[in-house]
């Protein structure tokens, strides 16, 4: 299988913390993995990391690149990024925000072609929002704006597919959107890195890389009990992985 | 050669009875002048139409009797009574640069660090820019704006010579006791002193009172309240309104000039004229005169 | 760009110019000439001479001067992401004052450094230190990258020339009057050289930030997800920060500094139509020309034939207007 991402002993320090203290990673082409762990284990910065947004020491290879050698605008057609609790501007229309996300493939002043305006609408299908074009971010709800955003990083096209929280603010029958979402994603074999807090929507994804304190201290499928046995340690034990009406979910243990 | 010569020749004749004629007074000939801004102004015809935008400019024009030229004054400008009524350009900091073009001007007289000088001359006028500071500068000013205008020499010289037998006059009319006093003059609440090298401390020089503030602080130097309790003057000069604000000053209530009521103060009219650097010298030394020979006065009777 | 975007940009801007247009033909009717009739000045040298070398370069001037702080002030909230930023953030302004101080201060002064302040002119002066100012402020910052960095250089280097500039006054006090009447702002002594020079850097700054607006719509988005998707960011704020300098910088030279038109005019924009950076940009720019155009306009008008400085004007209304904001973002009880 291929390599879509690699991490080799990344380090990086915040100020005088030391955020990631080491990290190795394979993520394989076609798979949707999830980043779990409790807060302040480094979840975002390793995945800002990876996604080329922050300097660490270490290397990065993005489908065998390094990815400090790679040119921001290869990097941003083979990398798309949904970040959290960006501010975005109201006074954009939604077409106009989804099409930014085909600000890799276009060429300066050349405006844009049918490929961005397929791109687009097929983003804007894919997340229910094709009937909002017209309306301006700021006149949409949290939950609404966020499924724009997701448009605006599916519209990139990219191999893969990097999201730090991207349930923010949705209500269920969404996230289950979403989840549907990543899995036609995965079927184009697209790869998708996301992190989650939500356990049980974690054990959904292919994957799991579970940190703990700026380290990695499990790697493995989500249906192996290894996995299961890590996630519940890093939790301190406070939640059980159950397997209820055929699925693997996560339950919260009260004493 | 012999057309050489001749040419040569009519053209030196030429040259030299052009001069001649230019020695002549009244004659109208091509004039270049410098003024404070070190630039060569050439004035081809005596004007007869002046915009003057500074108040000692304007006095200095009526004091070689040529009021009449004036179009146009800024609107600090008051004295002579004669020129009141004329149209005001501004001031010299923010002149009406259309008024001052719809009065078609053939000569604008400025202060050198005005604004818009450089404007008025883009839009075609002859600009004279002068800012006259001290003794020296009243009769290079007097002397340049006589030959703006197309006079003699003569009468500029005659008319700084007038100037200066007046100065002399008022200060031999000042008695022994009166001479040598230690003078502070206020020029500003702030307060701003006018020192040695000033206009206002020059003519007091020549009235023979001493300036507590030396050449060495500046023309007008801001002083510090405790530096002045420290050098007790004998009188004190101030404008009227600034009065009150000096007896809040802490220890000046205490100065011996304070005490023994020698402060002269002046109304908003002498005030104007002692510190307009210009032709009204004569007339701002006869107040200060009147100000050291009255505070002391006291002095003498006091002293056996 | 979708239809419907620059649509709604579309008719804002024939307004806008319309309107512009409209206030310029009464500029050139009004001064303290009073009102002169254009077929009259036809026949009449003294009129038509005040109108061509005067009062259509000056109000021409105001449109120009009021688009360059317009179009800075979008340019500062685009790059800053925050709306309340001005053009004269960075220091241009202190710097400004500080560069015609130094002018003011040697002035007949017989040094050399005089004559090569008499060549370069008061407005020379005044660019100089307002783009002086910046590129001070750029080295201290170390770049662009951090905004809060920049936003504190900034400040650092309005306070220190505020004060060199006091300190300047302090040695003359004779310079302090004439120094207030620049700090106030006008547009007497705008004449047809200073009008094209303004237009040129007006056309050459709108032209490049139109170029470079795609990167202020991702960066709209955030500063992680425009980064993520390949912009040059910091070469195209550096080059935007730099064109915003050159604006201001332009603007105050000439016109001196006048208050409130670059925080107020991107605003006034945007709560009539939203449009993306690019168009915002430009229409910023139309709706300062317009804003200083009326400021002028009035300002010679009201007190004819004294003119009250634009400067004391635009405060007034800019001021009244953010006021009217307040009130009805608290009546809205949204922000």
């Amino acid at each position: 299988m291929a390599t879509a991402l690699q991490a080799r002993n990344v380090r990086i320090s915040l100020g005088a913390q030391d955020v990631l203290k080491g990290i190795d990673l394979d993520i394989h082409a076609g798979r949707w993995v999830t980043i779990v762990g409790p807060n302040g284990a480094g979840k975002s910065t390793l995945l800002k990391v990876l996604a080329g947004l922050l300097k660490a020491q270490g290397e990065v290879f993005l489908f065998g690149k390094s990815l400090s050698n790679l040119h921001p605008r290869l990097r941003a057609q083979q990398l798309s990024w949904l970040g959290q609790n960006e501010i975005a501007s109201d006074d954009l229309s939604v077409w106009d925000v989804v099409m930014l996300g085909r600000l890799p493939h276009q060429n300066w002043l050349a405006g844009y072609s049918d490929a961005d305006i397929q791109a687009v609408e097929m983003a804007l299908k894919a997340t229910h929002t094709l009937n909002w074009r017209e309306k301006l971010l700021g006149h949409l709800s949290a939950g609404e704006r966020q499924r724009v955003l997701l448009a605006r990083a599916m519209a990139v096209e990219a191999p893969l597919i990097l999201m730090d929280e991207p349930l923010t603010n949705l209500d269920p029958p969404h996230q289950v959107d979403w989840l549907e979402q990543v899995r036609c994603l995965t079927a184009q074999n697209k790869t998708v890195i996301s992190v989650l807090h939500e356990v049980g929507m974690a054990l959904y994804s292919d994957d799991v890389v579970v940190m703990q304190e700026g380290l990695v201290v499990h790697q493995g499928g989500c249906s192996d009990q290894t996995s299961h046995r890590a996630i519940e340690n890093v939790f301190e034990n406070r939640i059980a992985i159950q397997y209820i009406l055929g699925r693997w979910i996560a339950v919260p243990v009260l004493h | 050669m012999l057309n050489c010569f001749t040419k040569r020749g009519m053209v030196c004749a030429l040259l030299l009875s052009w001069s001649f004629a230019c020695l002549l007074p009244n004659v109208a000939c091509a004039v270049v002048l410098r003024d404070d801004r070190q630039m060569d102004v050439t004035i081809s015809n005596p004007p007869q139409r002046i915009v003057s935008l500074l108040p000692s400019l304007t006095e200095t024009v009526c004091a070689l009797g040529q009021c009449s030229r004036l179009v146009g004054v800024d609107r600090y400008s008051n004295w002579p009574s004669s020129i009141v009524k004329l149209p005001r350009m501004g001031g010299g900091i923010d002149p009406n640069i259309e008024s001052i073009v719809a009065l078609k001007p053939d000569l604008v007289l400025m202060a050198t660090s005005a604004r818009g000088v450089e404007r008025l001359q883009s839009l075609g006028l002859t600009v004279l820019t002068l800012e006259p500071k001290n003794h020296a500068d009243i009769q290079r000013t007097l002397r340049v704006i006589g030959q703006a205008l197309g006079l003699s020499s003569v009468e500029s010289e005659r008319t700084w010579q007038e100037l200066d037998t007046g100065l002399r006059e008022v200060s031999q009319s000042i008695p022994n006791y009166a001479k040598l006093q230690k003078v502070y003059f206020e020029v500003s609440p702030v307060p701003y002193g006018a020192g040695e090298s000033s206009f206002i401390g020059e003519t007091l020089q020549r009235l023979g009172a001493q300036n507590i503030l030396s050449a060495s602080m500046g023309a007008f130097p801001q002083v510090n309240p405790e530096f002045v309790v420290r050098a007790q003057p004998d009188i004190i000069m101030v404008g009227d309104s600034n009065l009150s604000n000096m007896l809040a000053r802490p220890g000046w209530k205490k100065l011996t000039a304070m005490q023994s009521q020698r402060v002269c103060t002046f109304t908003k009219n002498e005030s104007e004229v002692l510190s307009r650097p210009g032709p009204r010298m004569g007339e701002a030394a006869r107040i200060m005169a009147k100000c050291l020979i009255d505070k002391s006065s006291q002095l003498q009777k006091a002293s056996p | 760009m979708s239809l419907a975007a620059s649509r709604r940009g579309l008719p804002l801007a024939i307004t806008l110019f319309c309107l512009c247009v409209l206030v310029i033909l009464i500029g050139i009717s009004v001064g303290s000439s009073g009102f002169v009739n254009f077929l009259d000045a036809w026949h009449d040298d003294v009129s038509w001479q005040i109108i061509w070398d005067i009062r259509i370069p000056r109000t021409i001037g105001a449109f120009a001067a009021g688009a360059l702080l317009g179009l800075a002030g979008a340019l500062a909230q685009a790059v800053f992401r925050n709306p309340l930023a001005d053009p004269y953030l960075l220091g241009s302004a202190s710097g400004a004052a500080f560069g015609v101080g130094l002018a003011f201060v040697f002035f007949g002064g017989g040094l050399i450094a005089a004559e090569i302040l008499v060549q370069i002119g008061l407005t020379g002066a005044a660019f100089v230190g307002a783009v002086g100012a910046v590129l001070l402020t750029l080295l201290l910052a170390r770049g662009v990258q951090h905004t809060m960095r920049l936003l504190l250089a900034g400040i650092i280097v309005g306070v220190v020339m505020g004060a060199a500039t006091s300190l300047l006054m302090f040695i003359r006090p004779d310079a302090l009057q004439n120094m207030q009447g620049f700090l106030l702002g006008s547009t007497a002594f705008v004449g047809w050289s200073s009008c094209w020079l303004m237009l040129g850097v007006l056309i050459f700054c709108a032209g490049l930030s139109w170029g470079l607006s795609f990167v202020l719509d991702a960066l709209s988005l955030g500063e992680s997800t425009a980064l993520s998707l390949g912009v040059p960011l910091k070469k195209v704020r550096t080059l935007l920060v730099l064109a915003m300098a050159l604006a201001t910088g332009t603007a105050v030279a000439h016109t001196g500094l006048v208050a409130f038109i670059g925080l107020v005019a991107p605003h006034i924009v945007r709560s009539i139509v939203s449009v993306r950076q690019g168009s915002l940009v430009l229409l910023s720019a139309l709706m300062g020309g317009l804003l200083l155009l009326v400021a002028d306009v009035l300002a010679r008008v009201v007190l004819a034939p004294e003119e009250l400085p634009i400067g004391v004007l635009t405060a007034f209304l800019g001021g009244g207007y953010l006021l009217f904001l307040l009130n009805r973002n608290q009546t809205q009880e949204s922000l």
